[in-house]
């Protein structure tokens, strides 16, 4: 089911690839060696419009997230080759399913299963979109809201949460006219500057368990419990 | 350099560097480990960045407005998402929205 997802994902960013001028092979190429959906669309649409060096940080900047992703997986990610293989199919989709099993054993199956899919399904949507794409008019076929909703979808969960929810909201108000004002790529990361809304309301997160619990609430078990429902 | 040439060798220091960053991770929570304010303020920014990353791209086309057709299936899919709707059809329904707006004339 998520490799289906994902290749729907595929034949927008192959078919935006393609209509960017790159040839069949990159999008499908980059889809195998990054398996980053969100990074790769962003630096293909930015590296194409304006420089692959004003891309390249943007779109590393967004992967920064795998970062606390392999934090939080660390006991599911195994030894040797196996992890190895693991850390490279660690993606929001598999990271998602993985975090929702509390044995470590049930979690490296559905990193390994849930990745294994994606890893599948992403570079063959995006070689089946590069093929159509020299037929298809993306805006015909609305390929173009498949990313995003995708994002929204995977968002969702924190905005669910009250502690991110206003923070998240006002990211996307400050993100929106600062993309229409400045270069490209700069949007996104403008998002940043509500950091500070979501670290006042992190207080809470710190300062209950302790006021609560006493001197036996340690800041990381809080922390953790509430990571959870991601 | 050709163009094409630039871009891969980015796609290449994208790819090794998403690597790293995944790999890398477990060895970084370590050192994060008595810091779970920093922790969790790098978690919130990846949040914040993903959530800017679907507004821009669901309104904006480069510097300009994309036009309503594309904000307003999002908008329904969240909708939809929201309601705990299997992905795919969520997707399904953000593409046909938006392409049915469109061939109704909505910009």
């Amino acid at each position: 089911m998520i490799t289906v997802a994902m290749a729907l994902v595929g034949i927008a960013y192959g078919a935006m690839s393609v209509g960017a001028g790159l040839p069949v092979w990159v999008a499908p190429l980059l889809g195998v060696i990054v398996l980053a959906g969100s990074s790769e669309m962003l630096y293909v649409g930015l590296a194409t419009a304006t420089s692959p060096w004003v891309a390249l940080p943007a779109a590393l900047l967004v992967n920064v997230r795998h970062v606390p992703y392999g934090m939080a997986l660390r006991t599911a990610l195994g030894r040797g080759a196996a992890r190895a293989y693991r850390a490279h199919v660690m993606n929001d989709e598999s990271v998602a399913f993985a975090l929702a099993e509390r044995d470590p054993q049930r979690a490296r199956v559905a990193l390994t299963r849930i990745g294994t899919g994606v890893l599948i399904g992403w570079p063959s949507g995006a070689l089946a979109g590069s093929l159509l794409g020299r037929g298809i008019d993306q805006n015909t076929f609305g390929l173009d809201a498949i990313f995003p909703a995708v994002i929204l979808a995977l968002v969702l969960p924190a905005l669910k949460r009250a502690r991110l929810c206003p923070a998240v909201v006002a990211a996307a108000a400050v993100s929106v006219p600062a993309a229409l004002l400045l270069p490209q790529g700069l949007g996104p990361l403008a998002g940043v500057l509500a950091l500070p809304l979501a670290l006042w309301r992190s207080r809470e997160v710190f300062d209950v368990p302790q006021e609560h619990a006493g001197a036996g609430a340690e800041p990381g078990i809080a922390h953790g419990g509430e990571d959870d429902d991601e | 350099m050709s163009d094409l040439t630039v871009l891969l060798l980015g796609g290449l220091v994208l790819a090794v560097g998403t690597y790293a960053m995944r790999a890398g991770g477990g060895a970084i929570g370590d050192l994060l480990e008595p810091y779970p304010r920093l922790q969790l303020a790098v978690e919130d920014a990846a949040v914040l960045i993903l959530g800017s990353v679907m507004a821009t791209s669901a309104i904006t086309d480069g510097q300009s407005f994309a036009g309503w057709a594309r904000p307003a299936g999002v908008a329904l899919s969240g909708l939809l998402a929201w309601r705990g709707v299997p992905l795919p059809v969520v997707l399904l329904v953000a593409a046909a929205a938006t392409a049915g707006l469109r061939a109704l004339g909505v910009a």
